[in-house]
Formats: structure tokens, sequence, C-alpha cells
């Protein structure tokens, strides 16, 4: 009954949103698809709706979770904004004819999915930051530090591929091994950090994960290295230095996103959130006698840097 | 719980009973709790020794520096209790090892997940997951980058570690407890009997006091008194027994002075009697003496008168006064016999003899009696024969039959005898007027008669069935008595039986006395009266006689006589000599000492049977009746022949 209850939920709980999709409400503007409730995904969601009243009064937004999209007619809307890879696969099956903003998602994931539908007029914001805004991060913060050092995962090839790539171009050394289990990690780690090095953390699930993070924070500090993670977690676990955007920051570019394409003009092409906040754990520099440089100072190099660009 | 115990027991019962079961139960409920915390201690012990070694080698697994693994087992090992240290990938594969698995516990190279706790006899394993610590990194942005990775989660279990514990410290621990577990119920068990001993003393003291002075009263320690010590029901029960105690000195002092008083009045009265008693008997001795003299000499005189030739009113008249005379005999004759049964001075002479000429004698005897009275006196005819005393025997039975002859006033007395076994039941039977049943013991007592409150001297003196009594309590014969008032009466004697003797004594008693013609007999009598009648009477009869009034008087007639007498008679009762006896010892010195001699006496005491009978001289009391003079004269003549 309960696990009935637990499934079904959903569906009742958006109930009143389909009976006025059938019919008793006019169709909203834009229609958010969101992969989840709550947390990162109800903060981008909530700041989209909240911007695009800002600059649209007028427009009405509907936000629906991607179970509740399925059973939706989607005539009379404007736009769709999804809000996490789960919610972008929903909607590129259900091709709907108005433009799509895919939001929250990492770019290897939408390019993979956008082959796969061959759209055209749809656009992405990826939640991941770019392989050379990470580089150049790490260069800005430890200019000193001359060893970058990669773990790749079975998902991770080419990422880290290109993170090397761009390695290599700004001047790093470069130490690369891939594994296929997390038994080798700690033999990857003795290689690449024979000598002090910056060890870049990859969203790879099977290395970079919950229970291995300890132990790889712990290694690299016992080689006295350095880690640069993804996200604010990594640098609450002890990752000397992370570089992320915020929800709000996505939700706020794709909100100027939509409301260009409300406005009768067209969605920007895909790219990464041109916001973005750098992250540093001061303790732990501390303890690695390291002293990098302050995340505002990173900003500002990098803002120039991509600006010159 | 009927058990006999006593107030201190029960009371140690009381006492220590509860305190035993509260020491057993709490000492055996603290003693389960404590072990319960020992073991819950111990295993919280192991288990944080496992997670502090799981933590100590999580990054050690992870990092494969076995190394530090052993390391961390061997410093495992060093702490209590641990005997093996063993850590385990998560392939099974053993990455450091220390010290020696336990015994006992099989071994599973599989995963665990959780904490996992073995247990053995001696030995307890536990076998802690290493699991990598837990860094959330999971917030919203690093969700939605893993958000389209496959779901696959790697097993999060690094390996595991397994300590094998002793239980040999726990068992120790455990061990110490019981000791002293039972060493406090012993200690307290001690102290509480020892309280109860204290305190049953003081409960049962005082009862036990009074139970001592109660007993010292029933042993008759009338004085004994209990001290008063507490109050209550003890208080009320010492008071009481001291109540008891002193009425019961008082009823004592009252009885004793009675029963004083009582003794000595019994006393005097006893003296009183005896002193009566004597009197009489002095005065029947007297009496029966002082009237047998005369008696004597009457018979003798009648006897003498008798035989001359008289004219028919005079002999009638002789005839009367001889039957008065005899009666008169009669009377002192059984006066006599109960003296003499009263000295114990009658030898019963026990010997076989036939019945059937003792019953026709005593019959004949009866006979005429009988026919005067108008009855029919019958002797039924038997060929048994008797071990007893004859003469006794015929005296009995005569005895009966003229008791029976007595209160018979008509119909008929019949004596028989029928074997019953090896005993012979001789009865006499009449058809008199019968005894009432409350009557048949008192019969037998001196001077009884029923049946005749004036005394009539026709009806007898009341001593014959004394007598009877008497004689059978002597030959031990058993002797009864059936009656029914107003259809006669029944007297049976049981007498052993025996066989026929063929030449019995009886006969020579049945010889026929010879004739006393030219008999010499000498005759010594202080009283002259008695003397001249007894001479008389000899001289009637044919006999030659020597009289003297004393022995020195009757050696000068012998020697004038010149001839030696073949009898001597003597009066017991001799101024000269002091008595008869010494007077007989001086003739016989003279005359031979195998001269029959026999004494005659008017003492009916004990103590002149007594003499005669230690000199073996016979006896005849005064007054002598002629026949019986015959018979004895005949006798010694016959034995000195």
């Amino acid at each position: 009954m309960t696990s009935w209850l637990r499934a079904r939920l959903p569906l009742f709980l958006f109930m009143p949103l389909l009976l006025c999709a059938a019919g008793v409400r006019a169709a909203p503007d834009v229609l958010v698809v969101s992969s989840e409730m709550g947390g990162a995904y109800e903060e981008v969601a909530d700041t989209i709706t909240r911007e695009l009243r800002l600059s649209d009064p007028t427009a009405a937004v509907e936000i629906v979770s991607r179970q509740a999209f399925r059973a939706r007619s989607v005539d009379g809307i404007r736009a769709i904004v999804t809000i996490g890879a789960l919610a972008a696969g929903e909607v590129i099956l259900a091709a709907a004819p108005m433009p799509v903003l895919h939001t929250l998602l990492p770019q290897e994931t939408y390019e993979r999915l956008a082959d796969s539908a061959a759209r055209t007029g749809d656009s992405a914001i990826f939640v991941d930051q770019p392989a050379d805004r990470q580089i150049a991060a790490i260069r800005a913060a430890l200019p000193e530090w001359q060893r970058l050092a990669l773990i790749a995962g079975p998902q991770t090839h080419e990422l880290v591929a290109q993170l090397a790539r761009i390695g290599n171009v700004e001047g790093f050394e470069v130490v690369v091994r891939e594994i296929t289990s997390d038994r080798e990690l700690f033999a990857a780690m003795q290689q690449i950090m024979s000598r002090p090095a910056v060890l870049l953390a990859v969203p790879d699930r099977e290395i970079f994960n919950s229970h291995t993070i300890q132990n790889i924070l712990l290694t690299s500090y016992r080689h006295r290295s350095p880690v640069v993670g993804f996200s604010p977690a990594y640098v609450r676990a002890g990752a000397l230095l992370a570089l992320y955007a915020t929800p709000s920051q996505i939700g706020k570019q794709a909100a100027d996103a939509i409301a260009s394409v409300l406005n009768g003009g067209r969605l920007p092409p895909p790219s990464h959130s041109h916001e973005y906040e750098v992250g540093v754990n001061l303790t732990v520099a501390r303890s690695l006698g390291i002293h990098p440089r302050s995340a505002e100072t990173i900003k500002s190099v990098l803002s120039r840097r991509e600006i010159v660009q | 719980m009927n058990f006999n115990w006593g107030i201190r027991s029960r009371v140690i019962l009381v006492a220590v009973l509860p305190m035993m079961v509260l020491a057993i139960v709490l000492t055996a409920f603290y003693m389960t709790s404590r072990l319960a915390d020992i073991e819950q201690a111990y295993t919280a012990r192991s288990t944080a020794f496992a997670r502090q070694l799981v933590a100590a080698s999580e990054y050690a697994v992870f990092s494969g520096n076995n190394d530090a693994l052993q390391q961390l087992a061997a410093a495992m090992l060093a702490e209590d209790g641990v005997v093996g240290v063993m850590v385990m990938d998560r392939f099974g594969e053993i990455l450091a090892r220390s010290g020696r698995p336990a015994s006992g516990i099989g071994f599973d190279k599989g995963l665990v997940t959780t904490s996992l706790y073995v247990s053995a006899s001696d030995s307890l394993r536990i076998i802690e997951p290493i699991l990598p610590s837990r860094v959330e990194l999971d917030d919203g942005l690093s969700a939605a980058v893993f958000e389209s990775q496959s779901t696959w989660q790697m097993p999060p279990v690094l390996g595991k570690v397994v300590i094998d514990l002793s239980r040999t410290h726990i068992d120790s621990k455990r061990a110490e407890l019981l000791r002293t577990g039972v060493l406090t119920v012993f200690v307290v068990l001690i102290g509480t009997l020892a309280l109860a001993v204290s305190m049953s003393r003081g409960v049962s003291g005082p009862i036990r006091r009074v139970a001592a002075a109660v007993e010292k009263i029933g042993q008759g320690q009338f004085s004994e008194r209990v001290p008063i010590v507490g109050g209550g029901s003890l208080r009320s029960l010492a008071e009481g027994v001291n109540e008891m105690a002193a009425e019961l000195t008082s009823m004592h002092d009252e009885m004793s002075r009675r029963i004083t008083e009582a003794t000595s009045e019994l006393r005097a009265r006893k003296e009183e009697a005896e002193r009566a008693n004597m009197a009489k008997s002095r005065f029947l001795a007297a009496a029966s003496h002082d009237l047998r003299q005369p008696m004597h000499a009457l018979g003798l005189f009648i006897a003498e008168l008798s035989q001359h030739k008289q004219n028919s009113n005079r002999e009638r008249l002789i005839e009367q006064i001889s039957a008065s005379a005899e009666a008169m005999e009669d009377l002192l004759d059984s006066l006599l016999d109960i003296s003499k049964l009263d000295a114990d001075v009658l030898e019963p002479s026990v010997r076989s003899f036939a019945l059937q000429p003792i019953f026709e004698r005593v019959a004949g005897a009866q006979q005429s009696y009988a026919r005067e009275r108008g009855l029919e006196l019958r002797i039924t005819p038997t060929d048994q024969w008797a071990l007893s005393d004859p003469v006794l025997i015929e005296r009995i039975l005569g005895n009966l039959l003229s008791n029976a002859i007595r209160y018979t006033p008509a119909g008929r007395i019949m004596l028989a005898c029928r074997k019953r076994g090896e005993r012979l039941r001789i009865e006499v039977r009449d058809s008199g007027i019968g005894i009432p049943a409350d009557a048949r013991t008192i019969i037998f007592q001196e001077f009884v008669q029923l049946d005749n409150p004036e005394r009539a001297r026709d009806k007898g003196l009341g001593l014959g069935l004394a007598i009877v009594r008497r004689l059978t309590d002597l030959l031990g014969h058993r002797l009864d008595v059936r009656s029914r008032p107003g259809r006669g009466s029944v007297f049976a004697i049981e007498v052993p039986a025996s066989a026929p003797v063929a030449d019995s004594p009886e006969s020579s008693q049945m010889r026929t006395p010879g004739d006393l013609a030219g008999i010499r007999i000498a005759l010594v009598d202080d009283d002259p009266l008695a003397l001249s009648a007894m001479n008389g009477l000899l001289l009637a009869w044919g006999c030659e006689v020597v009289a003297a009034h004393n022995a020195k008087t009757l050696f000068d007639l012998l020697m004038a006589d010149g001839r030696v007498p073949q009898v001597v008679i003597c009066d017991f009762r001799l101024a000269e000599f002091g008595n008869g006896i010494k007077a007989i010892r001086a003739i016989r010195a003279r005359f031979g000492t195998d001269l029959p001699a026999a004494l005659i006496t008017g003492d009916t005491g004990s103590d002149v049977l007594g003499l005669a009978h230690d000199a073996e001289l016979p006896l005849l009391h005064k007054p002598v009746r002629p026949a019986r003079l015959r018979a004895l004269l005949n006798r010694l003549i016959t034995n000195c022949e």
C-alpha cells in the first residue's frame, strides 16, 4: 500500500496541473521540466521563475517533474527549460516543437543526447566547467606548481585526454593514469604522485565518490599534493580548490536566454555558465604548506583571460 | 509441616529462611546481571578493539600497506584477551595476521557488511567489515554532474578484520564473581544464623526457663519459681506457673498433713485392733483350755457312767448328756482345727489312695444324721484313686456332707466323683435351699451362717466351710460352688487322679483296732479330776493303768510295781519339769527311748502344737473323745509292735 502510494504520489500532486493543461487554464509560456524536485534543481527552477518575472511579468512559468511531463500536452507552450540530464532526455524524447533549453547537465551528456536527437534550435547551459577554465584556474591559483596529475576512469577517457592536452598547452607536466576500478586507484596515485602534483578530479563516479574521496585526499596529502575538485563539497571534504557554477548562476543565465526567446529571439548556442565560483580551502592549504591565491584573485585572473579570449 | 521442633528451632527457621531466600535470590539476581554486564562490557570492549582496528586499518587496506596492517595486528594482539588478529581484503585474501585463530570456530572468507559475533565455548570471534569512511560529496551539483552516469555502486567494503578473543579472562572474572557471590551468601547466612540464634535465645529463653521450672515442679520441687521477665503472654505464663506452683505447694502440704494424720490414726487403730486380737486370742486359748479340762473330765465320766448298768430312765439321761457333751466337743474340735490351720503346723501327707472307702466312711458317719432329717444320702460308687492327703480329704468331705444335710430341708444328698483328664472332680450335691450369688464368697468365712440369724445350735457353728476352704488351700485343690437358690447347691473339689497302688497304707488303717485289755499305761496329769476320769475310762477298757499327778510319783509307783509301762500318756502342762514333753523325755530315759507316748492338753495355742510337733509326739486335745483315745492307743501299740 505504502509503496503503491509512494509510486503514485507525484501523479496525485500534479493532478491539478494536468487538469489545468486540459483546458481549465491557458497553457503557460514557459514549461520547466525538472529531473528531480528540491535541492539544486529547485533552486534553478526558482531562479528562472523569479528572473523571468522580473524581465517579463506577463510570462507564465510552470514547473513540472519529468514524470508529469510525459502525460502533458505541450500545446501553446513557447519554450521549455529542462533541469538535469534525465529531464533533458525525457523532453528530447518527446520531440516538442518549441525551443528547449537544457540546464544543469554535463557537456558530454548534452552532446550525446543532441547527437542522438539531431534537433536544431535547442541550447544548453552545462553544469561542469570548461576544461580550459579549470586548467587556467589551477594555473592562476598555484602558479608555481608544474605537475598536473589526472586519473581517468572508464567513462572519462575523452575528458581526461582533453584536460591533458590543455594542460600541456598551459605548460603543465601532465601525468595521466587510466584505471578500470577503484582497486587500482591507490597504485595509480602512487605513480602519478611520485612527485607532488596537482590532482584534478574528474566527474567519474567509479573513481571519485563518497567512499573513495577520503582515501584519495589522504593519499594525496601524504604525497604533499593538493586535489582540485568540481563542486563545493570537494572543498569542504579537503580539496584545495574547486571551480563551479551555482544553481542560481545557471538559473539566471537560463532565464536570460528564455527571455530572449519570449521576446521573439533565439536561444544562444550551448555554453558553460558564464558565471562561476571559485572555492578555496585555506585550512588544507596551510596543512600542505601551500599559499594559493585568493578566490577573488583567481576569478579576476580568469575573467581577464576570458575577456582576452 | 509436622516437625517435632522446639521453639528455638522454629525461631531460627523463621529468622533464617526468609533471609536465606533473600540472600540467595538477591545474590543470584545481581550475579546474573553482573555477569551479563561483564559479558556485555567484554563484547563492547572487543567491538571497540575491532572498530579501532578497522578505523586504523582502513587506509592501510586501501593503500595495500600490509606492513602497517601487520604492525596494527601485532599491536592489537597485545591487548588483554586478544589471541588472534587477522585483516583480510575484500577478496578474502589475508593481508595481516598475528596470534593464532581461535580453535573451534570455522573460518569464512566471505565478505561481511555488518559486525558479526561468533561465540564458542572458550573464545569469541568478532568480524568487523572495513568500510571506507564516507565523505558527503552528493550536493546538488555533484548529483547533477553524475546524473547521467550509470548507477553502478562499487562495493564499499574494503575487507574485514577478524579478532579472536579468549574467554579465559571473562571466565576468570565470572569465577571470581561466583566466588564472591557464594562467599557473600555464606557470610550473610552465618551472620543471620548468629543473629537468629541470639534472637531465639531471647525468645525461647523465658519459655525454656518456664519449661524447666514446670519440669522441676513436676518432679516435686514445689518451691521452684519462674523469674518474671518481659511482658504480655510471657509474663502471664510465668505468673500462671508460679501461681500453679504455689497452689500445688499448699495442696501438697495439706495432703501431707492429712496423710500423716490419717496414717497415725490408722496406726493407732491397727495397734488397737492388734491388741484386741491378741486379747481375743489369749482369751480364746485360755477359755478353750479351761473349758477343755472339765469337758475332758465330763466326757470321761460319761463314758465311764455308760459302762455301768443303769435303769432305762438313767440311760436315756446319760445318752442325752453324752450327746450334749459331744456337740460341745465338736465345737471345740472345730475351733481347734481352725487354730491348727492358723498355726500352719498341719503338714499334709500326700499319697495315693482309693476314694471309695473314704466315701463309704464319710457317708456312713453322716447316714444316721441324714436319716434323722428325712433325707436320702447316696454315694456313686467309684474306683478312682486320688493323690492327696486322705485324712484331710475325709475331713473336707465330712464337712461338706454335714453342711449339705444341714441346709437341705428335703430331698437328697449325693456324693460322686468323675474323672476329668488328669483330675478328679468330687462333688457334693444337694437339693437344698441354695446360696445366693452374692453370698458365695462369704460362706467360706468363719462363723458365717446363712439363714441362721438366731444361731440355732443344731445348725452348726459356721466353721465347716471355713475349714474346708483352709484345707483345700493347704492341699492346693480347687474348690468351687455352683448353686441356684431354692434348687440346691453343688460343692466340688478337684484333686489329682492317681493310678491304683497295690499295697496301700490305707489298708493298715482299715485294720480293726485290737483289744486294749492288759495294756499297761502310765498316766500323768496334775489335774486330779481329769486324771481320775481318764483312769476310769482306761480301766473300763481293761487297761492296766499307773496313774500319777506327777512324774516322780509315777516313778515311785512304777518302781513299786516293778513293771515297765507300754504307753505313756502325759498332760502337757505340768508343774514339774515345766511341761509334759520334758516329763516324757525323763520317763523314756528311765524305761526306754522308744517307749510310745502321747500328750494331752487343754491348750489350743499354736505354741503347744509346735512343740509337740517338734518332739514328734502325738497330741490330743482335751476333752479327749474316748474313740479318739482308743484309736491313738491302738496306733501307738501297733507301731511299737
